[in-house]
């Protein structure tokens, strides 16, 4: 992540002022989700920690580009609803484990410790970046739209 | 106590490495507010089904469960005790041993506020 902490103790503290900062570089859906009230608000039904992995689907769009949907559900002692992102335009989309030892049975049945939507420079796409607790996502894309359902 | 995170994960889960005795399994997420650190425990049971939330005030109650209806052993209860006073003492919102009184409930703070 470029700004979040996240190995040991979470720490956004420096988050919001760069996302000021990047604000006029980026659309505004994707500013208004990382920027959303409650989303690095632990105990908020709006944040995005401890969401589960529950769906990835990829389609192609009516404009024929790429886009992939990821369904994410509340956790029951936090959330009221889940959460669905959908990314526009998707330059690449990765996910990387973490933890060699899991038996793959159980390795998407995990919770996202924190996320980071960020600009990157060198392709002037949003990256959003999933951090899980056995495994990482890692999106490069042109826009993302979310909705609580 | 040493580090908790650091006790054996016999299921090769990160999700849940701290062993809370009787086939319960926990994971001690922390946040910096701004002003101060603060926790949360996730419990899970022998299925890893999660069972509840253990903070700064105990079982969270969220969408009508109260706290203090969560399932679990009183050893479990006590453990998450232990570790919860560990933690808030160590962000200085506990005294150290011996010198405030901790039982029963006497123990609980309340959730620091702060991020967005």
């Amino acid at each position: 992540m470029k700004i979040i902490e996240h190995e040991t103790v979470m720490d956004v503290s420096n988050y919001s002022k760069y996302l000021e900062s990047i604000k006029e570089h980026i659309p505004i859906d994707a500013y208004n989700f990382a920027s959303e009230t409650g989303h690095y608000d632990f105990y908020s039904k709006n944040c995005t920690h401890d969401l589960q992995l529950e769906k990835i689907e990829v389609s192609y769009s009516l404009e024929n580009r790429l886009q992939y949907l990821l369904y994410l559900k509340g956790n029951e002692f936090k959330h009221d609803k889940d959460l669905k992102i959908e990314y526009i335009e998707v330059q690449s989309f990765k996910i990387n484990c973490k933890n060699d030892n899991l038996n793959e049975d159980v390795l998407y049945k995990d919770d996202i410790k924190i996320d980071e939507v960020s600009l990157d420079k060198s392709s002037n796409l949003i990256c959003h970046e999933i951090q899980f607790h056995n495994y990482e996502i890692l999106i490069l894309c042109k826009d993302l739209i979310h909705e609580w359902i | 106590m040493g580090d908790i995170n650091s006790e054996t994960d016999v299921f090769g889960l990160n999700k849940a490495p701290i062993n809370l005795g009787n086939g319960f399994r926990g994971r001690l997420d922390q946040f910096n507010m701004g002003h101060g650190v603060d926790f949360e425990f996730h419990v899970y049971d022998k299925n890893m089904k999660e069972v509840g939330i253990f903070g700064s005030e105990g079982f969270m109650n969220k969408h009508g469960i109260a706290g203090a209806d969560v399932d679990v052993p009183k050893s479990v209860q006590q453990r998450l005790k232990g570790m919860s006073v560990d933690q808030l003492r160590k962000g200085g919102r506990l005294g150290a041993k011996g010198t405030e009184n901790i039982k029963g409930d006497k123990w609980k703070r309340p959730r620091l506020q702060g991020c967005n």
